[in-house]
C-alpha cells in the first residue's frame, strides 16, 4: 500500500514549483513572452522549440505546485498549536492556554499564561470590571529564571497598564526557578472587561511574550 | 538601376516587413480569437446573483464538518487557531451561514436535494433504512405553490395531523424521481466524486496499514450505504439498530477500525443515484449517469478519501484528474464529532514543528500514522484540515477557478452542557451569552436566508415537519430543529378521563427532544477544607441542582461549574474534559463538605411551572417555543474569486448552498428535461436548475458579499466555458503567442539575411 502511494504520487512541494504555478495562472505573462521569444530566436525559431514548454507544462501539471501567491503569506505553513519562541529581540504573541519558549542569553524557559478566570458571570448587574485571576505555569528551564509578579503587566484595549499581584493565600512561587522544576502560581488583577493582553518582561524592562485575552463576566 | 536597386529594395523590404507585419498580424489574430469565448463553449452569460461569470468557478471542493456553532468556531471561545484564525484570513467568513436542521443527516440530505428534514431523517435513520415511500408521494407535481417538490411522507397519514409520523416509521432513503445535485452535474457534463475518509477501509488502531473493507457489511450498500451489498431500502432494508453483521457494532457512529458513518455521506440515500432494486426483481436505474462514462456508485464517483488511485491526494495531481466538485466527508473524528475519537485523529502526521508531514514515507495517507493522541472535537478537524486544505490550494485545479468551502452541518450550543465536546469547554466557565439553559437550545436551533434581499430568520419547512401548537401554546411537532437540546412535555399514555402523566402533552410529537433528567449518582473527588468537587460528569446545566451525599451539608446544591479542556486523551476512551463544580448554598454561599466525598447524588430535575417533592427546575425545558432550523454554524469559503481576510453578515443556509452550486455550474445548461414527478434533472422546479427548496423564488445564493473579487486572482477571467471534459486544462495561450512570434522572427530573419547576402553579392560585384 504504502509503496504504491509512493509510486503513484510523487512529492513535489518544493518551492521552486511555486513559480511554475505562477506561471499556469498566468501571473507573469511578460516574462513568459520573454522568455519564450529567447528561447525561440536563440533556438532558430524551429518548430520543435515549442515542445520543450510544452511538455514542461505537462510535466507540471502531474504534481502539485506552489500556494497561489494571492494567499497571505503570514497564514501558509502555519501550525495553530506550535510553541512560539519569544526573545528580546522578537516577543512572542499569542492567545492565553498557549505556551512560549522564552529564550534569552542566558536561558530559556518553557511558559504558559491561562486565564483570566473571574467571579460572578452572567449577574444581573454587570460590573464595568471584575477581579481577574490568571495561572502562569513554568518548566524547562535551563538556568535560574527570575520569578516576579512585578514582572508581570496587563494592558486592555484603552491603554490601560494593570499591574497584577501574586493571589492572597496563595504559596507564593520561589523567586528563581531553577532547571528540572516546574512551578504555577496564580496572578491577579482587577480589571476591564474586554480585551486585553498580559506580557511578561522577565527584566522588568523587555517583554518577551504576549498573550492575548478577553475579560467577560456577562 | 541604383534608383531601381533602391527601389527594389524598399519594395523586398516592404515585403519582408509585410510579411512579419502580418505573421504579427497574425499573432493578434490569435491572441483575440483566444480571448474570445471558445466557439465549442456557451456564450459566456453573467450570473447576476452570484456576480461571476459562468464557468469561473471550475473545481469546488466542499469540505463539512460536524455539529459545531459560529460562536464555538469562530469567537475564539475554543482552541481551533486554524479555522477560527488561519482561513478565514485567507477567504471570507460567513458569520450567519445556517444549518438547516437537527440532527446531522437532514442537513446532508438538505444540501444536496433541497429536501427538507423529515423525523426519520432528523434522527439520523437509527432505526430502519427503508424507502420513504415512491415517487408517487412527491407532492405538488411540478409546481412551485408551495411544496416544492418536497417528499411527503406516507406514514403521515396514520397521524392526527397527517404529518411528521414518528422515528421509524417515515423512512430515510428517497425515491429515483427525487433528483440530487449530482444528478444535476451529470446531465450538464459536470465532474463530480464523493470521498469520505475511512469508506471502505481504514488503519486500525496501532497499526499503520490501510486494509480494505476492515468491517465487512457496515458501508457496502450502493455508494457507501450502511449494511451490505445485499441490503436496499425497498426490499432488504438494512437494520439500524440491531442484527448486526459480525464485527459491525453501529451504522450510526464510528467503531474504532472504522469511523466512516453513512450519515454524513449523502450519497446512499438517493436511489436517483443508486437506482432501486424493485420488489418484483428487476432494478429501476438511477435517473441518470455520469456523461464521462461508469456509475454513480463506481470508485471514479464514489472513494475513500485517501485511496492511492481514487483518492483526493491522487486526483489533485493535475487538472486533468481533478473533478470539477468534490464533497470531502472526513470521518466521524476528524469532522469533530467526537470528543475522544475511537481511531486515528491524523495527530501522528505532523512533524515536531507541528507542520504537515508530506514526506514520502508518510505517502499522503495521514492515517499511515501512529496517533500520538485520540483528542477529537475541533482539535481533530483542526488536523485533517491542516494536512488537506495547503494540498488542494497548491493544486493546479484550485489555482484554475477553484473554490474551498468549510462549512459545518449544524449549530450546538457552544459551552458544554452535554459533555459531547471538549471544545465546548473553557476555563472560566459559561457566561450569559452562552446559558446552559433553554434560550441556548433555541438559538442553537434557529433558522435564516436571505429572501429578496432581506435577511430573514425563517427556512421552509415541508410537509414533514409541520410547526403548530395546540390551545395552550405546546409545541405538537419537533419542526426542522427536531426539538434538539431541550426538553419537552411527555406524550400522554392516556387522555381520558385525565392525562397520564399529568403533564403531558396530547398529541405531540417529540422528535429528538429530552426528557428533563431524574436523579443522578456521579463519583467525584472532594473533602473538607475546599468547596470545589471534582465531577468529571458535571456539565452546565447542572448547575441548581441539589446534592446530597455522605459528608455534604444538608441544603447543597451545585453552583458554577467548570469544565476545563481540552485534554489529551493518550487511549481512545481516555477523558476530553475534566470537570468540577463549586458547592453552594441555597443562597448562594461556598459550602465545604464535612469530610472525604467520593460520591454525590443530584436531584431529578423537572417542568419549573410544576415541580414535585425533591425536584429542582429544569433549565433545558420549554413547552412553547418552536425550534425552526439548524442553527448558526458560520463558514468559510477560499477562492481567487474571494479578497483573503472579509466577511460577509449576509443570512444563508444549506438551501441557499445547493442553490449556488446550481448556479456556478449553470446546471440549468444541461440536457435532461424529462418530466419528472416535479420539475426536471436540468431544470430544477423553476426551469433555471434549483431542486427543492432551492427553488423559492427570491432566495439569494452566495452573492458578490462572498464572491468579492469577480475578475479572479490569476484568473483568466471569462475566457473559459465550464466544460469539464475537454478543458480540464484550458489550451495555454502562450505557446501559440510564441509560436507566431517566433514565425515572425524567422521570416524577418531570413528577410533579412536574403537582403544581407543580396548587399555582400551586389558588393562583390566589379563597379560598372
Amino acid at each position: 500500500m504504502r509503496s504504491l502511494v509512493r509510486k503513484t504520487i510523487p512529492a513535489r512541494f518544493g518551492p521552486a514549483s511555486a513559480s511554475a504555478a505562477e506561471v499556469r495562472a498566468g501571473r507573469v505573462p511578460g516574462a513568459a513572452l520573454l522568455c519564450t521569444l529567447l528561447l525561440l530566436a536563440l533556438a532558430g525559431c524551429s518548430p520543435a522549440a515549442a515542445h520543450p514548454a510544452a511538455a514542461a507544462h505537462a510535466r507540471h501539471s502531474q504534481h502539485l505546485g506552489g500556494y497561489p501567491s494571492f494567499l497571505p503569506r503570514s497564514t501558509l505553513n502555519y501550525h495553530s498549536d506550535a510553541v512560539l519562541t519569544g526573545t528580546l529581540q522578537r516577543p512572542a504573541l499569542t492567545n492565553e492556554g498557549d505556551s512560549v519558549e522564552v529564550k534569552t542569553p542566558r536561558w530559556s524557559v518553557l511558559v504558559t499564561l491561562t486565564g483570566p478566570q473571574v467571579p460572578g458571570e452572567g449577574l444581573p448587574y454587570q460590573a464595568p470590571s471584575t477581579t481577574c485571576t490568571w495561572v502562569v505555569t513554568m518548566s524547562r528551564a535551563t538556568g535560574p529564571v527570575p520569578v516576579s509578579a512585578a514582572d508581570f503587566t496587563s494592558i486592555n484595549d484603552l491603554s490601560r497598564v494593570y499591574r497584577p499581584a501574586f493571589v492572597p493565600g496563595q504559596p507564593r512561587p520561589p523567586a528563581i526557578l531553577r532547571p528540572g522544576r516546574k512551578i504555577s502560581f496564580e496572578l491577579r488583577a482587577a480589571q476591564a472587561v474586554g480585551e486585553g493582553l498580559m506580557r511578561w518582561a522577565p527584566n522588568g524592562r523587555n517583554i518577551v511574550a504576549k498573550w492575548d485575552f478577553v475579560v467577560e463576566n456577562d | 538601376m541604383t534608383i531601381s536597386g533602391s527601389g527594389h529594395r524598399l519594395l523586398r523590404v516592404a515585403a519582408t516587413c509585410g510579411v512579419g507585419l502580418l505573421s504579427l498580424a497574425g499573432v493578434g489574430v490569435s491572441a483575440s480569437v483566444a480571448l474570445a469565448a471558445p466557439a465549442d463553449h456557451p456564450k459566456a452569460v453573467t450570473i447576476t446573483s452570484t456576480g461571476l461569470r459562468e464557468g469561473a468557478i471550475r473545481h469546488v471542493w466542499l469540505i463539512i464538518l460536524e455539529n459545531k456553532s459560529y460562536d464555538a468556531t469562530f469567537t475564539g471561545l475554543n482552541q481551533n487557531s486554524y479555522l477560527w484564525k488561519t482561513l478565514p484570513a485567507q477567504g471570507v467568513l460567513l458569520k450567519n451561514y445556517y444549518g438547516t436542521g437537527h440532527s446531522s443527516m437532514d442537513n446532508y440530505l438538505s444540501l444536496v436535494s433541497g429536501q427538507a428534514p423529515e423525523e426519520d431523517t432528523q434522527e439520523d435513520c437509527s432505526t430502519i433504512d427503508k424507502l420513504i415511500g415512491p415517487n408517487s408521494d412527491i407532492i405538488d407535481t411540478g409546481s412551485l405553490s408551495g411544496n416544492y417538490g418536497q417528499m411527503n411522507s406516507p406514514a403521515n397519514a396514520s397521524q392526527p395531523s397527517g404529518a411528521n409520523a414518528p422515528l421509524g416509521e417515515n423512512g430515510c432513503s428517497y425515491p429515483t424521481d427525487v433528483p440530487t445535485l449530482f444528478n444535476q452535474f451529470n446531465a450538464a457534463g459536470v465532474t463530480w466524486k464523493g470521498y469520505a475518509q475511512d469508506l471502505g477501509g481504514a488503519q486500525t488502531p496501532g497499526s499503520t496499514i490501510f486494509q480494505a473493507d476492515t468491517v465487512p457489511g457496515r458501508e457496502d450498500g450502493a455508494c457507501g450505504g450502511p449494511g451490505s451489498a445485499a441490503n436496499n431500502p425497498t426490499t432488504d432494508p438494512t437494520d439500524m439498530v440491531g442484527d448486526y453483521p459480525p464485527g459491525v457494532t453501529t451504522f450510526t457512529a464510528a467503531q474504532p477500525n472504522d469511523q466512516f458513518v453513512a450519515k454524513h455521506f449523502p450519497f446512499p440515500w438517493f436511489e436517483s443515484l443508486t437506482g432501486q432494486v424493485n420488489a418484483s426483481g428487476p432494478n429501476t436505474p438511477p435517473l441518470n449517469e455520469p456523461a464521462s462514462g461508469g456509475t454513480n456508485c463506481d470508485a471514479n464517483h464514489i472513494a475513500n478519501l485517501d485511496s492511492p488511485t481514487e483518492g483526493l491526494v491522487h486526483d489533485l495531481q493535475s487538472v486533468r484528474t481533478t473533478p470539477n466538485f468534490s464533497w470531502i466527508t472526513p470521518d466521524n473524528c476528524s469532522d469533530a464529532h467526537d470528543a475522544v475519537c475511537h481511531g486515528n485523529n491524523l495527530s501522528g502526521a505532523f512533524n515536531a514543528n507541528g507542520t504537515p508531514n508530506y514526506s514520502s514515507s508518510i505517502p499522503y495517507d495521514p492515517e499511515s500514522t501512529t496517533p500520538v493522541n485520540y483528542t477529537g472535537g475541533l482539535y481533530a478537524s483542526d488536523l485533517f484540515l491542516e494536512y488537506y486544505i495547503p494540498l488542494i490550494e497548491r493544486s493546479p485545479a484550485f489555482k484554475q477557478g477553484g473554490l474551498i468551502d468549510i462549512t459545518f452541518d449544524e449549530g450546538f450550543p457552544a459551552f458544554t452542557y452535554t459533555g459531547n465536546s471538549f471544545n465546548n469547554a473553557n476555563d472560566y466557565g459559561p457566561t450569559s451569552s452562552d446559558q446552559p439553559n433553554y434560550t441556548a437550545s433555541i438559538a442553537s436551533d434557529s433558522a435564516a436566508e436571505n429572501l429578496w434581499g432581506r435577511n430573514v430568520h425563517y427556512e421552509p419547512t415541508g410537509p414533514n415537519s409541520t410547526l403548530g401548537t395546540n390551545a395552550q401554546g405546546d409545541q405538537l411537532y419537533p419542526g426542522p430543529g427536531n426539538n434538539a437540546f431541550i426538553d419537552r412535555p411527555p406524550v400522554c399514555t392516556q387522555t381520558t378521563p385525565v392525562l397520564v402523566p399529568s403533564d403531558c402533552v396530547p398529541g405531540i410529537v417529540r422528535g429528538g427532544s429530552g426528557n428533563s433528567p431524574g436523579a443522578r449518582t456521579d463519583t467525584v473527588t472532594g473533602g473538607s477544607g475546599s468547596n470545589v468537587i471534582s465531577d468529571n460528569s458535571i456539565v452546565a446545566d447542572d448547575t441548581g441542582r441539589e446534592v446530597t451525599g455522605t459528608n455534604i451539608p444538608a441544603n447543597s446544591f451545585v453552583g458554577a461549574v467548570s469544565d476545563t479542556g481540552p485534554d489529551f486523551p493518550t487511549t481512545n476512551t481516555g477523558l476530553a474534559t475534566t470537570g468540577s463544580f463549586q458547592l453552594v448554598s441555597q443562597n448562594g454561599s461556598p459550602v465545604d463538605p464535612t469530610g472525604p466525598v467520593t460520591s454525590i447524588t443530584l436531584s431529578a430535575e423537572g417542568d419549573p411551572s410544576d415541580l414535585a417533592p425533591g425536584q429542582t427546575p429544569d433549565p433545558l425545558f420549554n413547552a412553547t417555543l418552536p425550534t425552526t432550523g439548524g442553527g448558526d454554524t458560520g463558514s468559510v469559503l477560499i477562492s481567487p474569486f474571494i479578497r483573503p481576510g472579509t466577511v460577509s453578515d449576509v443570512f444563508y443556509n444549506h438551501y441557499s448552498w445547493l442553490r449556488t452550486m446550481e448556479d456556478l455550474f449553470n446546471v440549468r445548461a444541461g440536457h435532461d428535461w424529462t418530466r419528472l414527478q416535479a420539475g426536471t434533472v436540468s431544470g430544477g422546479l423553476d426551469g433555471k436548475g434549483h431542486l427543492g427548496y432551492a427553488a423559492q423564488p427570491g432566495l439569494r445564493p452566495f452573492g458578490p458579499d462572498v464572491f468579492n473579487n469577480p475578475r479572479g486572482y490569476g484568473q483568466h477571467s471569462g475566457r473559459y466555458g465550464l466544460d469539464a471534459f475537454t478543458v480540464a486544462v484550458p489550451q495555454p495561450l502562450w505557446p501559440r503567442i510564441s509560436l507566431a512570434v517566433g514565425a515572425s522572427l524567422l521570416v524577418l530573419a531570413a528577410g533579412g539575411g536574403y537582403l544581407w547576402h543580396l548587399r555582400r553579392r551586389r558588393a562583390a560585384l566589379p563597379s560598372r
